[in-house]
């Protein structure tokens, strides 16, 4: 099976296992371009407000920017503009790296566990640091629980529940991406022609879904951190 | 009952015996049997179809709910995905087992 990366590490004489490192910069990269593409045509014409009625990348990410607002609006609560660019940049970086993995001779980067820990710690760090910001040095109640008594009990049943989070978002991730992956190369060795690409088509809604899974689920563990409620 | 007791009894300690006399056969020929796969069909199996049963119920449930109430559709759509979101990650959990027993 042809593998691109594996190609460029050849010539690098570096080993198998900087693979998703090379993806996820192969990734970086585009969606940095695409970032600075999409700057440049706000500013080209700024102000219209009506598109142009024709189809181009700018319109096509701003249905996708509008999508994550959408989710930030809806989970987030009051200050939801601040989180606003860590679910977008979470949102665009994975779906360009789901993506990446239906053109043929590059896997995806998420298919790795390690990618999506790494991801899933940053969102880690984002509710936190939102939830300390939010309530000061009182955030650790929100791990407390309402009765004193039981306290230390509930403590450590949140401080699990919390460090499984990471995980859970990670594994979920890999284990989607690279089921699927798997199953677009057993049916591509059954079936060479017209099978794959219908799975190819099942395999663009899982890169949406998962993307959407990911940011949801950051925007709720951050709506739950700067909540006051508790 | 003593007379059940003492039969069950009989029966384990002849199956012990048995045991032992078969062990100290010297030419007995030891067959492994890799039931990796085994095991690793059975895990995806019953992961995709506690998985699926549950998914199944859930977007029914809220089928009806819909086709009842229409206007509900943006208050439902956020818990749907996430309550099957939670369920598919039971699944995804038999297929990483299954494929690191296959490993």
């Amino acid at each position: 099976m042809i593998n691109y990366y594996n190609m460029i590490l050849h010539e690098l004489d570096l080993g198998h296992e900087w693979m998703p490192t090379v993806g996820s910069l192969t990734v970086t990269l585009v969606v940095i371009g695409v970032g600075f593409y999409f700057k440049s045509a706000i500013q080209k014409d700024a102000g219209d407000i009506v598109p142009n009625g024709k189809f181009s990348l700018r319109y096509l990410l701003e249905v996708i920017l509008e999508f994550v607002y959408s989710i930030g609006k809806d989970n987030c609560g009051d200050n939801y503009r601040k989180y606003l660019p860590i679910l977008s940049a979470l949102f665009v970086f994975i779906l360009f790296c789901n993506l990446s993995g239906l053109v043929p001779g590059f896997p995806p980067p998420t298919e790795n566990m390690s990618h999506n820990v790494a991801m899933g710690l940053v969102a880690f760090l984002v509710y936190n640091y939102a939830g300390y910001k939010e309530h000061g040095f009182g955030y650790i109640k929100t791990f407390m629980g309402p009765v004193l008594a039981i306290a230390p009990l509930i403590f450590v049943i949140e401080l699990i529940s919390h460090a499984s989070r990471p995980l859970s978002l990670g594994l979920r991730l890999t284990g989607n991406i690279f089921g699927d992956h798997i199953l677009l190369g057993v049916m591509t060795g059954l079936a060479k022609l017209v099978v794959p690409s219908a799975l190819m088509f099942f395999g663009l809604l899982v890169a949406v879904m998962q993307s959407f899974v990911f940011t949801l689920l950051t925007a709720l563990y951050i709506s739950m951190a700067v909540s006051h409620d508790h | 009952m003593s007379k059940v007791i003492s039969r069950v009894v009989a029966v384990f300690t002849g199956l012990l015996f048995g045991t032992l006399a078969f062990g100290q056969e010297p030419e007995m020929v030891v067959q492994a049997i890799n039931l990796a796969p085994l095991g690793a069909s059975v895990a995806i199996g019953l992961a995709a179809y506690g998985a699926a049963s549950g998914q199944g119920r859930t977007v029914a449930a809220a089928l009806e709910g819909l086709s009842r109430n229409p206007q509900a559709k943006d208050a439902m759509n956020t818990p749907m995905i996430l309550g099957l979101v939670f369920m598919e990650f039971q699944a995804l959990l038999g297929f990483v087992i299954a494929y690191l027993l296959l490993n």
